[in-house]
This record gives structure tokens, sequence and C-alpha cells, in this order.
């Protein structure tokens, strides 16, 4: 199982960490921003493309999200890390074209109202080659706000606590979201995973 | 006396499972979860499950890796200074990034705002504001100057003609094809000036006096005019009963 970590990624050896260079954006330098963009693009990148499978959208929140990181690098205060602070305006922006997709897209799901047991879906997810795909649809059936906050455990490995950062709220609100998100999950799954099961 | 404290129950452990699964448990509580679902087989499947989800989440795509170097280009354009970019950055995030933040132009940085040598714009502001007090105060004193020196008028005309009429008077209403000069020649007709009119409906107000024709009585000049071509009603005047001259 790789993590892709937004924090773990590692730059290249000699390179200033993030927090140097986004001091020296602070003071108005290009070279350092684009150093910036680049570094983050490709994470911001992979996570985005997950959440809206839209190459253009997604360049679109990263451009936005990076250009706030530069007109407000003088005010990162220092109380956490950089990469959760680009990752917490990231985030607004993500919820937003979220909520107007699903605005837009929204449609009724056939959800299964079978209380399965765990091991029949577990057995479910286990046999399937379309596992990966089984759940990236079943995520599209979520909230936004429920999507991410699982989307942030499940696939860029952040705690609760630097969850309720980046969403900038409180750790037990990341907690229901994450029970109600996993519920959610969970009977979207045994509808698109075992659909004999059906209601 | 010694305390027992109860294991955690399945509803306890359900919500560690997540944070267990993507391994940013703490120590006690990864020891917690794991001497639980060693005993607890439903636990343990549904953390199986969980773990199931993380690794599908987590699995490589297909996508093509996107280079940051369009992206770039793009955002660049932005910072140049096309302040009429399609996509402005909604100012909520950057409300919510520091609240105390002043507002800021689309692309314009910060850094660049506080290079602004703030005493000298105030200084020139103050300068501009004297120079426009001075302006206005020239213009008032040459203004209040013309008032004196202009001509004063006062109106004395009675507002209603028919008040100082003396003769005779008819109300006269022409159709449209008789104008203010054809009017004046009926008037003059029957030794008439005009007092009044026209009217929108092109009605005018007679007064007989002295002149030719003035042998002629009222009513025969009255029942001439009502004879002539254009002519589309001729009334006399009656007027009540003036007012006392005030002191």
């Amino acid at each position: 199982m790789t993590s892709p970590d937004l924090h773990s990624e590692l730059a290249p050896a000699g390179a200033p960490d993030d927090l140097a260079l986004l001091r020296r954006v602070a003071e108005g330098d290009r070279e350092s921003f684009r150093r910036l963009y680049s570094h983050y693009h490709r994470r911001l990148n992979r996570f985005l493309m997950r959440l809206t499978r839209d190459r253009q959208l997604a360049e679109e929140v990263i451009n936005d999200t990076m250009l706030v990181v530069w007109q407000h690098a003088r005010d990162f205060r220092g109380d956490s890390r950089v990469s959760t602070w680009i990752l917490g305006i990231g985030y607004r922006r993500a919820l937003k074209s979220l909520e107007r997709r699903r605005n837009s897209t929204a449609q009724d799901v056939m959800v299964s109202t079978v209380t399965l047991p765990a091991s029949s879906l577990l057995d479910a997810l286990s046999q399937g080659a379309e596992t990966h795909d089984w759940v990236d649809v079943a995520l599209t059936h979520l909230s936004p706000e429920h999507r991410l906050v699982l989307e942030l455990a499940y696939f860029l490995g952040l705690s609760c606590e630097e969850i309720a950062e980046v969403a900038e709220c409180p750790v037990g609100t990341v907690k229901t979201r994450m029970f109600y998100g996993r519920e959610r999950l969970r009977q979207v799954l045994v509808s698109v995973a075992t659909p004999e099961q059906r209601a | 006396m010694s305390h027992t404290v109860a294991p955690p129950n399945c509803e306890t452990i359900a919500e560690l499972l997540p944070w267990h699964a993507n391994g940013t448990l703490g120590a006690a509580d990864r020891t917690t979860v794991d001497t639980h679902v060693a005993a607890c087989n439903a636990c343990r499947t549904t953390l199986a499950v969980e773990r199931r989800i993380v690794d599908a989440i987590r699995a490589p795509r297909d996508n093509v890796e996107q280079s940051p170097h369009a992206g770039w280009q793009k955002l660049a354009a932005r910072l140049d200074g096309d302040a009429t970019a399609e996509h402005a950055v909604d100012r909520a995030d950057a409300a919510r990034v520091n609240a105390g933040a002043e507002p800021v132009s689309i692309v314009s940085h910060p850094a660049a705002r506080r290079r602004i040598n703030w005493p000298a714009v105030l200084v020139l502001a103050v300068a501009v504001q004297a120079a426009a007090i001075a302006v206005l105060a020239v213009a008032l004193v040459r203004h209040r100057q013309a008032e004196l020196l202009a001509p004063h008028y006062r109106v004395t005309a009675n507002a209603d003609p028919t008040l100082a009429a003396t003769g005779p008077l008819v109300r006269i209403a022409f159709d449209h094809g008789v104008d203010e000069a054809a009017a004046r020649t009926f008037a003059e007709a029957v030794s008439g000036r005009i007092l009044a009119g026209p009217s929108p409906d092109n009605v005018y107000t007679f007064e007989f006096g002295p002149g030719a024709g003035a042998d002629r009585s009222v009513d025969g000049k009255v029942s001439w005019l009502r004879r002539q071509a254009h002519v589309q009603l001729v009334e006399p005047v009656v007027l009540g009963p003036r007012p006392a001259a005030k002191p």
C-alpha cells in the first residue's frame, strides 16, 4: 500500500524546503513561486483528478489555489505545515467544484437498504477485479463534505486532526463526517459490488 | 482498591478503524484496536474492509501524469497583469486564509503593495485636496460678484390677463388650420385684440375695444365671428365681480 501522503513526498536533495520557498514567495520571488508550483502541482493534481476526473477542471482548481498562495504567502503564520495550508486552500476550491458538479449532475442512486454482514462485503471486495472502480463509483455518491473527509484520510493519509485543520472544522465534525461517509460508502458498495443484494 | 478500565466496545473501536487503516492512529489507540480486533471477529472483518477500501483508493490509475508546465504558463499569464482574466479568484478563500487581511487586487503581489511610499501619497492627496478647495473658493467669489453686479428684475404683470381687461371678452375656438397670425386678423376684424391664447386646443380670448368695427355691438361681433369658416365656437366671457383693490 503506497500512501501518496502530501507531506511525505520529499523535495530533491539540496532543494530548499517548502517554508523557505514560501518565505521567498512572500517577497515576490517569481522563480521560487514557480518551484513551489511545480512541487505542489503533481500532488494536487493527483488528488484533484481523483475528485473531478476532469483534467481541465483540476488544473483550474490548482491554479486558483496557487494564486491564493502567491497573494497570501506573507500571511502564512507557520501555525501549520506549508502543505496543510496549501491543501486547505485547495480543499475549499475542490469542495466548491464538487458542489457545483453535484448540483448539475445530481442523480438518484438505487442504494441498498439491506444490512449486509461485513464479511460478505469483504468477500465481494476481495474477489472483484473491479474493486477500484466500485470504490470510485461509490465515492461519487457521497456528499462533497463526506467524500472529501474520506479522500483526505484514505488517499492522502491525513490524520483526523490534520483533516480538521485543512477543513477548518472541529475534530468532532471530522469524526461525524467520517462515520456517515463510511456508512453511505458501505451502502453504495453493497449495491455496486453485490447487485443481487439490492433491495 | 483497584480500578479496572472496561474494555472498549465495538462502537468505540469502529470509530478508530479508518484511522488505523490509514496508519495515522496514535500508538496507544493502535494498541487498543489491535487488542480488540484480535478477540473480535466482527471488528476484525470491518478493519479488513477498511483496508480493502484504502488499497483500492490508493491503487495506481491509468491517468497520464500531467506536466505542470502548461498550467504554470497559464498562471504566469495571470500574474503578468491580466486583471480581466476569466477566472477571478474567489475572495472568500483569501479571506479565510487570514480574516484580517486587506483585500488585494486579483493578481498583484502584496510585496508590490508594500513598496508604496504612503507618506508621500498622503502629502500628495492633501495637496490635491487643497488645490481643489482653492479653485472652488475662487469660483464661489466670482459667482457672488456676478450676482451683485447683475440687474435685478421684478415681475409686475398680472398672471391672469383677463383680470386686467376693460372691454368685453369672448372665447373663440378655432380649428387647427388657424394660426396665430390668422387669429390676429380675426381679432382686428372685430376691433379686438388677442388677450390670451392659443391654448393647446387653439382657443383664444379676444378683448373687444374701440376702432374699426367698433360700432357693432358685442352680440353682432360674436354673431359675425360664429359665421366665419374655421371658427368652431364663440362664447362671451362673463366675469364675476372684481375683487376690491387692496389698500
